[in-house]
């Protein structure tokens, strides 16, 4: 008989998704969909508002990284007044950076400590009651207080640079609304330790080691997981180096062939495609050279480490050099790989804020500049979880008129689809019960892509996980909630 | 850092108010905050600090360790109108987490790093709509004025005005 099994949602990820697996009468996994069950319908709500509020409108879609969303639109608003993307005064491009670079760090510290280290400290087949922050606060206290300060680290520089705690409004047409005060600088540049970005970066290191420890113990099992060969994307600064913030647009196949050899990321709509799928309300992005079926592509840690040529600053590119030989310079698919490239994004990230809070560009006084309006503005971030694109069009009378947005989670629909049928392949094929082992990996293997779907409510009341097995003729046969 | 509290005649209390306010009544708590923030009484007390968030996370264990009272603030959708007040302790299984923290477990990670459990209460404000639109639908609004009115009886703040 053919079963079905519903994982929904999946733990530790925002929002919520839901995962169904359907199993022939052998056994054999027939099919296996990750569906995003809500549609958010982000572009209808800013269209109609006047675009100078887009940067702070658009923080409300995420609450885990809306500095990326401000961010991103700032960068498209720049273009519609006529500044321009390379346009900005030096402190506004700089104070735009340590509020990016702040985010990176804290929300890559925030995976790793809460949702990533339990999976590595207690295994996939723990029980969930101590899989997770408080087990890790239990047995590895060092290491849960470590995450808790680096994660406010950064949020408290998001703070100070955003101007506020909920819907920062640093970011504006054209610039930045505020310098750094040199005694916000020196609180976290002087600050007692622990709590200084030199401590910050020794700590990123700290977390990079214990994970290379942990892969050395663990090759089969962190090598192993989901491994699937991909197309690439990501920005690159001009040079080749890895950036979060600006740069051209760049995609690489799987055996490190530029297929999209670093383009102007305003072109987007001639080089990526979006295709609709009936069963989800999330797009399938690919690459137009490609084709649908060829050209989807990973992005975010993975994807920015096997794009990127090096890294600017010597900690992190030291690292950088061992990951790149570990797969002997050719791109690394491997889904687990993703928390390694995350740790050695979290330690360059570290050292930008660090070596930038030293640069007396982010006490200058010029904050804003103008140009001629235009109609139409691309911007585009690196987030934390990969590369996100927010386009507007706006009328004579300012409002916007068009707006198209593609978020990371987005870009990286089809590849967690990937990697959840490489769990079901190996996994959970010709089994005849699910347990919660089984459960777990199929939200490893969506965790290592981080993603962030229908996220920014969460009154009480919501998000059981509830486990369904229905068979071939639609019977529910077993029922799990947890 | 821990915030540096000034030893007054009651308790430390933080009242901590979270949710998105672009999501209609998701904003409820934030809303309570901004309505403490700018009501009577709130001038020169040092004994009630105010804070608001889109999530609880792992930090607001340590900030929440610095104080003897904590009374989290969200927006319900099963809560009984206009508002429900309960007292609520350290959690230390996880049902289901996300990126964000429920209160109790921010209240079991205070308690497993820094060895502090404050007195911990949660007032869960019914809400109604959770669109991606700002501003609070008109009974979330009249459940916010009753829990305003009962908060701030509880913080003593009417008397300080």
């Amino acid at each position: 008989m053919g079963r079905k099994i519903t994982i929904e949602p999946i733990t530790r990820i925002e929002g919520h998704g839901k995962v169904t697996i359907h199993l022939d009468d052998a056994g054999k996994v027939s099919q296996s969909r990750f569906h995003i069950v809500e549609f958010r319908g982000f572009e209808k709500f800013i269209q109609g508002r006047p675009y100078w509020e887009a940067p702070v409108l658009v923080q409300r879609l995420c609450g885990i990284c809306p500095v990326s969303h401000h961010l991103a639109s700032a960068k498209a608003v720049d273009i519609i007044v006529g500044v321009g993307p390379d346009g900005l005064t030096a402190t506004a491009e700089k104070m735009r950076r340590l509020m990016h670079y702040g985010q990176m760090f804290q929300s890559h510290a925030l995976h790793f400590f809460h949702l990533v280290s339990p999976d590595l400290l207690f295994g996939a087949d723990a029980d969930p009651a101590i899989r997770n922050i408080i087990g890790v606060a239990l047995k590895h206290k060092d290491l849960a207080v470590q995450g808790v300060l680096m994660r406010k680290f950064g949020q408290e520089l998001i703070e100070v640079t955003a101007g506020k705690k909920i819907h920062g409004t640093g970011a504006i047409p054209g610039g930045i609304n505020k310098n750094l005060s040199p005694e916000e600088r020196d609180r976290f540049l002087k600050g007692p330790d622990p709590y200084n970005a030199d401590h910050m970066v020794a700590w990123a290191q700290g977390a990079l080691d214990f994970f290379k420890d942990y892969h050395s113990k663990n090759k089969a099992w962190i090598d192993g997981f989901a491994d699937f060969p991909s197309n690439y994307l990501s920005l690159v600064r001009k040079d080749g180096a890895l950036d979060f913030y600006h740069g051209p647009l760049r995609a690489v196949d799987a055996q490190g062939r530029k297929v999209l050899p670093d383009v102007d990321y305003r072109d987007y709509l001639d080089h990526i495609g979006e295709e609709v799928r009936s069963w989800s309300y999330m797009k399938f992005p690919y690459l137009k050279k490609l084709g649908k079926a060829e050209g989807w592509y990973r992005v975010g840690p993975l994807a920015r480490l096997n794009t990127c040529d090096f890294v600017p600053t010597p900690l992190a590119q030291k690292e950088f050099e061992t990951f790149k030989a570990y797969t002997k310079g050719k791109p690394n698919g491997m889904s687990l790989h993703s928390h390694w490239a995350r740790l050695i994004e979290l330690l360059h990230a570290g050292e930008v804020i660090r070596d930038l809070l030293k640069d007396k560009d982010l006490q200058g006084p010029n904050l804003v500049k103008k140009g001629t309006k235009t109609h139409n503005g691309v911007g585009l971030v690196e987030a934390p979880r990969g590369t996100l694109f927010h386009h507007y069009q706006v009328d004579d009378n300012d409002q916007i008129t068009m707006a198209n947005l593609i978020v990371s989670t987005t870009n990286n629909n089809e590849p967690m689809n990937r990697a959840v049928h490489w769990v079901a392949d190996n996994v959970l094929a010709g089994q005849k019960e699910i347990t919660e082992g089984m459960m777990n990996r199929v939200e490893i293997a969506i965790r290592a892509y981080d993603p962030c779907l229908s996220c920014a409510t969460h009154a009480l009341g919501t998000m059981p996980l509830e486990v369904t097995l229905v068979d071939d003729r639609g019977k529910d046969i077993d029922c799990r909630r947890r | 850092m821990p915030p540096k509290i000034a030893a007054g005649s009651r308790k430390a209390t933080l009242v901590c108010g979270y949710g998105n306010p672009g999501r209609r009544d998701d904003g409820l708590g934030p809303a309570l905050v901004a309505g403490l923030e700018s009501g009577p009484g709130r001038k020169g007390r040092k004994d009630v600090r105010t804070e608001a968030r889109l999530q609880l996370n792992i930090e607001d264990s340590l900030t929440v360790s610095a104080f003897e009272e904590v009374i989290f603030v969200d927006a319900s959708k099963r809560a009984k109108a206009p508002f429900e007040f309960r007292r609520i302790r350290p959690r230390t299984r996880l049902a289901f987490s996300t990126h964000a923290l429920s209160p109790q477990s921010v209240l079991a990670l205070c308690r497993e790093l820094y060895g502090r459990k404050p007195e911990a209460f949660l007032l869960a404000i019914r809400g109604y709509v959770w669109d991606l639109e700002e501003g609070l639908t008109p009974k979330a609004e009249a459940n916010l004025a009753r829990a305003l009115k009962f908060m701030a009886g509880r913080l003593s703040l009417a008397k300080k005005s």
